[in-house]
């Protein structure tokens, strides 16, 4: 009974902050899931299973309409979608020096060319999905290391230790180009 | 370039190279075909779930929500299970027997009287006098101490009411049988000293000694024990 009732206080007016996140973003969502995966019922099932995270994440979305609240779903959306690429490709676990070679599922090279991006944000950008992911989560939306595992499904150490070594890395490439000593 | 540098870099640039890629990717996804009907159904359940969530704290997983109904469900009947008074009274039953090592003994009198007329000793050993008593429409407790030895002697007597459960904690080290009035008592010894307790006169009385060495005496008093009017 009490179940229907609450069917019945469906109201239009009363719409919450997750369903306004879903109307302006799915879109997004879907779009980043299917440049990943390229098939629509996976980036469907993507972008659904990204919603579930969000829900128990809510509270770190203070504004519906920023841009940081767009970083932090089109992470959340990359890293599931990125989850099923892999699981469905059967990687298998790999070092860390590896990880920096592996094939950058999330890169698209239109946008390199077509973003306006300044040779500092290239770089970023061509990082590893893992280090990139992680600095958006630290730098933009100013995540903890805890709240950032809690997100990823992974240990607060591993986050750590992928923020040294994405540092090391973005340095690394940063001399190669001459860009700082 | 130390970790300081990296890290204004990374503070400076990631917020724009994100807007960058954001933007980049909002603009793309102006074309992305129409969503599948299945997903549009899926994602109007989850809207639903956590709109509940939000207001009402359901878990949004199916799993949780069984187990969140299991829950309620097991405190819903304890508590409908306990508001039954001849089961609550088990319930309370059960925690002081098995928890507190207690026995439940169940009274019947077989004295029929209008009011409860109390029992005073009309014998006392040496040098014991009253010191306190408490006397009440269904009960009395008269203390009596030793003024050389110290030692205490308190009488005490409960009106039973048919039916009562009286609950005693079985604390002694070994009990005796004897006779009081010519009703069966028992006397308990323990460490502090001996007990003697018997039925009569729709009472429950029981007589308590701190000093070990004088049984004799502790039944002189009990047999002593007359009506105060």
């Amino acid at each position: 009974m009490l179940m229907i009732y609450m069917t019945l206080m469906d109201d239009e007016e009363d719409k919450s902050k997750f369903e306004e996140i879903y109307h302006e973003y799915s879109k997004l969502m879907r779009y980043r899931a299917y440049e990943i995966l390229k098939d629509q019922h996976l980036a469907e099932d993507a972008v659904h299973q990204a919603f579930l995270k969000i829900i128990n994440n809510l509270n770190k979305i203070s504004s519906v309409k920023c841009n940081k609240t767009k970083h932090f779903l089109v992470v959340v959306v990359e890293r599931v979608a990125i989850d099923i690429y892999n699981k469905n490709h059967k990687k298998d676990i790999i070092s860390y020096d590896e990880l920096e070679e592996k094939q950058q599922i999330g890169v698209n090279s239109d946008l390199l060319e077509q973003a306006n991006l300044n040779d500092i944000e290239k770089i970023i950008y061509q990082l590893p999905d893992t280090y990139r992911e992680i600095f958006i989560l630290k730098y933009s939306n100013e995540c903890s290391n805890r709240e950032i595992a809690k997100l990823l499904n992974l240990k607060e150490g591993t986050i750590c230790q992928r923020l040294a070594r994405g540092k090391e890395v973005l340095a690394e490439r940063l001399k190669e180009v001459g860009i700082y000593e | 370039m130390n970790d300081d540098t990296i890290d204004n870099i990374l503070q400076e640039y990631i917020p724009t190279c994100a807007d960058k890629i954001t933007d980049y990717y909002s603009e793309k996804s102006q074309y992305m075909e129409a969503p599948s009907e299945q997903f549009l159904r899926n994602m109007k359940r989850l809207i639903r779930k956590a709109k509940w969530k939000e207001k009402y704290h359901i878990p949004v997983r199916t799993g949780q929500r069984i187990a969140a109904a299991i829950l309620m469900f097991i405190i819903t009947t304890t508590m409908l299970t306990v508001s039954v008074d001849a089961i609550r009274e088990k319930v309370i039953q059960w925690f002081t027997v098995v928890c507190d090592d207690y026995v439940m003994y169940q009274y019947q009198t077989d004295d029929t009287h209008e009011k409860f007329v109390p029992l005073y000793p009309t014998y006392l050993p040496e040098n014991y006098e009253k010191t306190e008593e408490t006397l009440q429409d269904d009960m009395l407790i008269v203390t009596y101490k030793n003024t050389t030895t110290g030692d205490v002697l308190i009488v005490g007597e409960m009106w039973i009411v048919d039916q009562d459960r009286i609950y005693e904690n079985s604390e002694f080290d070994s009990v005796k049988d004897t006779s009081i009035h010519g009703r069966e008592a028992t006397v308990g010894y323990k460490e502090e000293g001996m007990t003697v307790s018997w039925r009569e006169a729709g009472c429950r009385i029981i007589v308590d000694s701190s000093n070990l060495s004088n049984e004799e005496e502790l039944i002189r008093v009990c047999e002593s024990l007359r009506k105060s009017n």
